[in-house]
């Protein structure tokens, strides 16, 4: 049986959605209230459960992040770089927090978040392409051309019906790509609306649908481009009445820093709370490729992170929503341990990642990578593989079964 | 339907008065009088308002960035030479280098005039010269890679992006490129000098080769390799064609490059006037990139200026020109479109369009379309003079019946244009 926009559409409203079987027109969000969603996964019950991906998009220097202070290392690779006794947060003897890091810090002390050290894998990639490729397809011999979350994506909606993952920025990353259904992208939800062309006019958004519902031979000659134009068009217009409804629910609970990623948050939480129930949102901020000049950049750019990681677990804490929603945070690659001449540092392997949230077990997870027993360009060499902690994620977290999105059994780390 | 086809991607679309022009050539003829654009009289000659000269990394905040943008797609709606434009697109694209890090509109704006004169030049002089572009040796620290201090950025991206492509080469290729691309500095005027004293004169062994490797050394490497002809070919033809070509086709344009020397117009001749460009497989197989679209809409509405919505809107769609996300560039294809850009696209004709509560937008259909003329009467004659090849009768019927008993003329003309470039045919290219 053919299955026609118009069909996939109802799908989506009705209250046990049926995947189409169709590709190409399945590439729409599946946008839903959550009243709708199914019953439990098998091994916890994740139905109410988000996951808040922040993807520290450049490659974060991980050692001027999570502070290997006490190794006479650190300070002999690091002569301008090196953070100084006044600008760290120590954590324990060994390690400490970036100063700058002061609201994951007050987090880190209220026992919320988990910091995994020395996360890579082997035969580290120093390409910002291919090493972003690798963590969003969680496959270092690339054989997967979609992404690990958009796998899960799959999976979850054979199990639970349609779920909603809700991509805050103009473009759809990898990580995120599936088979059967593409998350919800905008990032505003004032523009995301049919905009009338004139006061008083109520009918060009049913005419815009109308266009995209058209069925004509030519638009089956050209069948998947257009397929997936008018599919997402008409997505577009169901979904942005739902997220207009969504966030003017939605009163931040906690105050946000004045930036767009602080505003990326604030929005993130609208989401969250709200009742579109979504398994995913995606953030992003940009800009650690820190070649020269690196430490005003990245002491801000931590800044940013922290205080408005900090502001968005209070929100969430404050509307119940704290325990429903774990925060992890990724970059392609850590850096060169050794900095370079231009008070910066070239491309890494190691780093550390957050895991924050209510139910998160708090502390240290891995040990931190040698700073003396380094590979053949001068990197660290990491100790825990990335897929462990989408492995602890997928089981821990989803409840599913971590090889129905990985390739194969990763140890899980008890971090959720 | 050749001719819209051609236009659309060897250009950034057509008024009417172009179309026809074009449309009393035959395709091989058209396609050389796109390719020849150096024997036309170029009809712009102005300038971006930017910093007149270099003046160091001084930001100047949003303005600059936003006059060079809207300056150049201006030019790309209005020029009398569409492909030039757009190859110094491609290009831009290829050398993808951001005012975001080099914050300076002098250097980009040198960037692309070096760009544009090579448009259609000789490869190997292209990638020499983007070795010393003054934008470039600071978007990739180039102007920091010193024989004491090697910065391995520029020495990794000019084989993974600029050449070669991921595959041939290893880390400590990478280490000793950087190497040999040491000594440059930025002189008082904005161009890239080398000092010979802050060059590493070590031997390296690069790709398998062994010497005193400088600059010139590493690119006539880089160029001769067939990877580096095979990756020219392949993204070249994907911007003109369509995407995911088999092996053998690309080899046919990879022995173009090699054969000719490198010279990028006999391979863009090669391409355009390939049995593959005009096959089924090729039409509307692409989405337009956001500054394709919008510059596809306001060429074919005759506009002669762009203003600050139009930015807006490329903005929101992703793509900000001189600005793009990193080295690897913007998206292509399908990667332009999610429900937010969907959007942004079914908003954004409203932007370009004079009425009551825009007064301030650059067009006014009314006045571009006439009142009384054939189109402003018959709205399928309007839709097709903005989508020549022909918008499918299913789609037509359903902006006719919405828009046929709009008794104020120019309300009406406007409802068309905004509904046909919200249509999925028009976002394709």
């Amino acid at each position: 049986m053919k299955t026609t926009r118009r069909d996939f559409l109802k799908g989506l409203a009705a209250s046990v959605a049926v995947i189409p079987s169709l590709a190409p027109l399945s590439l729409g969000p599946t946008v839903i209230e959550a009243n709708d969603t199914a019953a439990a996964s098998p091994l916890v019950n994740s139905s109410n459960r988000t996951l808040v991906v922040i993807q520290l998009m450049g490659g974060n220097d991980g050692l001027n992040t999570v502070v290997p202070y006490a190794d006479p290392a650190y300070a002999t690779n690091r002569p301008t770089l090196g953070l100084q006794p006044a600008e760290i947060l120590p954590i324990d003897g060994n390690v400490a927090l970036n100063s700058q890091l002061t609201g994951m810090m007050d987090l880190y002390k209220s026992n919320r978040v988990g910091i995994i050290q020395g996360v890579s894998y082997p035969n580290p990639n120093l390409s910002h392409f291919q090493a972003t490729a690798i963590w969003e397809s969680a496959s270092p011999t690339m054989p997967f051309t979609n992404g690990w979350l958009g796998r899960y994506m799959d999976v979850a909606n054979k199990l639970d019906g349609p779920i909603n993952v809700i991509n805050l920025q103009d473009l759809l990353p990898q990580v995120l790509t599936s088979q059967q259904s593409q998350a919800l992208s905008f990032s505003s939800v004032q523009r995301f609306a049919v905009q009338p062309l004139f006061n008083g006019d109520t009918t060009t958004g049913s005419v815009i649908q109308q266009i995209n519902e058209t069925t004509c031979n030519a638009c089956d000659e050209y069948n998947t481009l257009v397929n997936q134009m008018m599919g997402l068009g008409l997505n577009a217009i169901t979904a942005s009445a739902l997220i207009a409804k969504a966030a003017s629910a939605y009163t931040p609970q906690a105050t946000y820093p004045n930036n767009d990623f602080a505003n990326r948050l604030k929005l993130a939480a609208a989401m969250v709370t709200s009742n579109l129930n979504p398994k995913i949102v995606y953030v992003t901020l940009g800009g650690f490729d820190t070649h020269a000049g690196q430490k005003a950049t990245q002491n801000n750019l931590l800044k940013m992170l922290g205080d408005g990681v900090s502001a968005f677990y209070n929100d969430l804490s404050a509307q119940g929503r704290a325990n429903d929603t774990l925060i992890m945070t990724f970059s392609e690659f850590g850096r060169r341990v050794k900095e370079n001449g231009n008070k910066g540092t070239d491309h890494g392997t190691a780093l550390p990642q957050f895991m924050i949230g209510g139910q998160v077990s708090p502390g240290l997870y891995g040990t931190y990578p040698s700073l003396s027993n380094l590979d053949s360009s001068g990197n660290l060499i990491g100790n825990v593989d990335f897929r462990q902690t989408y492995a602890s994620v997928l089981e821990d977290w989803f409840g599913i079964p971590q090889t129905d999105v990985l390739d194969t059994t990763y140890t899980k780390l008890t971090v959720i | 339907m050749q001719i819209p086809h051609l236009l659309r991607r060897a250009g950034f679309g057509a008024s009417p008065t172009e179309l026809a022009q074009f449309q009393a050539m035959d395709f091989d003829s058209a396609v050389d009088y796109l390719v020849n654009y150096a024997q036309i009289t170029p009809n712009l000659t102005d300038v971006p308002n930017i910093r007149p000269s270099y003046s160091g990394q001084v930001p100047s905040g949003q303005n600059e960035l936003n006059n060079l943008a809207t300056w150049w797609m201006s030019h790309m709606v209005q020029t009398n030479r569409p492909l030039e434009e757009k190859m110094t697109l491609f290009w831009h694209n290829h050398f993808a280098t951001a005012y975001s890090k080099v914050q300076n509109g002098f250097l980009m704006y040198q960037q692309y005039q070096f760009l544009k004169a090579n448009a259609l030049g000789n490869f190997h002089d292209m990638l020499m010269g983007i070795v010393s572009d003054g934008a470039m040796l600071i978007w990739l620290d180039g102007n920091a890679n010193k024989a004491n201090n090697p910065n391995e950025n520029f020495a990794r991206e000019v084989m993974e992006v600029f050449s070669t492509g991921r595959g041939p080469y290893t880390q400590t290729d990478v280490t000793m490129g950087a190497k040999a691309f040491t000594g440059y500095s930025i002189n008082s005027s904005g161009q890239g000098v080398f000092n010979p004293a802050q060059h590493d004169n070590s031997v390296k062994t690069f790709l398998g080769q062994t010497g005193n490797f400088g600059p010139a050394d590493i690119i006539n490497v880089l160029v001769a390799r067939p990877e580096t002809a095979t990756n020219l070919a392949t993204e070249l033809f994907e911007f003109f064609v369509y995407p995911n070509p088999t092996p053998d086709v690309v080899q046919r344009f990879a022995d173009v490059f090699t054969s000719s020397n490198y010279d990028m117009k006999a391979v863009v001749s090669a391409i355009l006037k390939s049995p593959e460009f005009v096959s089924n497989q090729a039409y509307l197989a692409n989405v337009k990139s956001p500054v394709e679209y919008i510059a596809t809409a306001l060429r074919s509405l005759g506009a002669t200026a762009t203003n600050n919505s139009e930015l807006v809107t490329m903005t929101n769609q992703g793509q900000f020109l001189f600005n793009p996300p990193s080295v690897f560039g913007w998206p292509a294809g399908t990667g332009w479109i999610n429900t937010g850009v969907m959007m942004e696209r079914f908003n954004f004709p409203i932007g370009v369009q004079t009425s009551k509560e825009n007064p301030a937008s650059t067009l006014d259909p009314g006045s571009i379309v006439g009142t009384g003329t054939q189109e402003d009467k018959d709205v399928v004659a309007l839709v097709s003079r903005l989508f020549p090849d022909g918008m499918p009768s299913e789609v037509t019927q359903v902006i006719q019946s919405a828009t046929v008993n709009i008794s104020d003329p120019a309300l009406r003309v406007k409802n068309v244009v905004r509904l046909v470039m919200a249509s999925p045919f028009y976002n394709l290219n």
